[in-house]
């Protein structure tokens, strides 16, 4: 920055310092954070395996597990329906975030998936599946989220420019809109694939409550 | 494995293959850039310690898509905006606390000099603040994080040519705001560097 010192802005920039003293123990914390989510996928890969393996004693250790989950989110009804929402469909999340409700996506994909087993019924084999097939999506889901923000973004900065009153590209505003609108189209036809793929594993009784619980403004139709 | 000649590059690789003493190291070396560069742009220090963490737990869990082609500080600084941003939304949701603003005292200036400097400081942080996203990300990266055009524009997902009207219209912006009609009145072209 030195050698544009002439230029005032570059002055003012080059008075900003900033210095904190390390954090000695960031490793360590980094490296537990990482340690905990390990275990958390190792528990969901332990899953897959017993289920192949037919081990009586581990299934059974699960069913447990799945039934204590299952009793701390089945009281959570709408609010876990509406997070469900937000994991499945990224313009629902974020017209969520827009209505400022959007929810924490903490814990592993199973605790967050354990409500369904209850509401649909599933077994545990449907679970397993269905456990599966989010885990398959959820990159993508987030992926098209993170492009819908990112268009958002340069949405945004159109705004700023005009109310600074500054000259607006009109085309490049233009074009910004048209891949937001082909963008949300994408999301809709992942969501509505995914949907599809999820109730080829439900019984039809299973089908009905599934589909009236991802039917929503923008939920994809099924 | 020496940490001196180990470039990012190999260190991700290391990673890949499991050695978490390779992230070790990354993060001895980049810490504090990172940590700079989400300071200025958050202005809070101890979210700003919450999301360097974060940044490295990130890195760690998206390192099998790391290209060894790839500059690393790109990568990193790409995670750290993601961040960085997606922060700055769930704040603007939830308004709270003001920006933190605590400007370093100049060594070697006189008391009136640093004053002055602390409010033009203030003035600045204040100007950066209310920059969108990518004007900010734009100017943080140039000036303080020296990243090319070309990178920054990898950062931001965005052409070399939308880096270079992006810094344009964010030193215009800031310019206005702090009332430099000098900047304002330059004559250049969106490629002025």
């Amino acid at each position: 920055m030195a050698e544009k010192e002439s230029d005032p802005l570059e002055k003012h920039l080059s008075k900003w310092k900033v210095s904190f003293e390390r954090d000695p123990l960031l490793s360590t914390h980094v490296l537990n954070r990482i340690s905990s989510d390990k275990h958390s996928g190792l528990f969901a890969n332990r899953l897959s395996v017993f289920r192949w393996a037919g081990g009586i004693a581990a299934m059974a250790a699960l069913i447990v597990g799945a039934l204590i989950i299952n009793q701390q989110f089945k009281d959570r009804g709408s609010y876990v329906e509406s997070s469900y929402l937000q994991m499945i469909d990224p313009v629902f999340r974020i017209h969520a975030e827009s209505r400022n409700e959007l929810q924490g996506t903490g814990g592993s994909l199973i605790q967050r998936l354990a409500w369904m087993q209850d509401k649909l019924e599933l077994s545990q084999d449907q679970f397993m599946d269905l456990v599966e097939l989010h885990t398959s999506y959820a990159h993508r889901f987030d992926e098209l989220y993170e492009e819908l923000v990112r268009l958002e973004d340069r949405y945004e900065e159109f705004e700023e420019l005009r109310k600074q009153n500054e000259m607006i590209d009109f085309i490049a505003l233009y074009e910004v809109l048209t891949e937001r609108k082909e963008m949300e189209q994408n999301s809709g036809a992942l969501s509505s694939e995914f949907v599809a793929k999820v109730a080829s594993h439900l019984r039809p009784d299973q089908r009905i409550s599934y589909l009236s619980l991802v039917k929503s403004p923008s939920a994809p139709d099924a | 494995m020496p940490e001196c000649i180990s470039s990012d590059q190999a260190l991700m690789s290391s990673l890949k293959r499991g050695d978490t003493q390779a992230l070790k190291i990354l993060i001895e070396r980049w810490e504090s850039r990172l940590l700079q560069f989400i300071y200025r742009y958050i202005q809070n220090e101890s979210t700003s310690r919450d999301l360097v963490q974060e940044t490295f737990v990130k890195i760690y869990q998206n390192r099998m898509r790391f290209d060894e082609k790839r500059s690393y500080s790109t990568w990193m600084f790409g995670i750290a905006v993601n961040l960085c941003r997606n922060h700055q939304r769930w704040l603007k949701r939830h308004a709270e606390a003001p920006l933190e603003t605590a400007p370093e005292p100049v060594e070697g200036r006189t008391p009136g000099d640093q004053i002055d400097d602390m409010e033009d400081v203030e003035e600045l942080t204040r100007a950066v603040a209310d920059l969108a996203h990518a004007y900010r990300v734009t100017l943080l990266l140039y000036y303080y994080e020296e990243q090319s055009y070309g990178e920054i524009a990898e950062v931001l997902g965005c052409t070399v040519r939308g880096v270079e009207s992006r810094l344009y219209r964010a030193r215009r912006l800031l310019a206005k705001r702090l009332g430099l009609n000098s900047v304002l009145n330059l004559k250049v072209s969106p490629g002025w560097t």
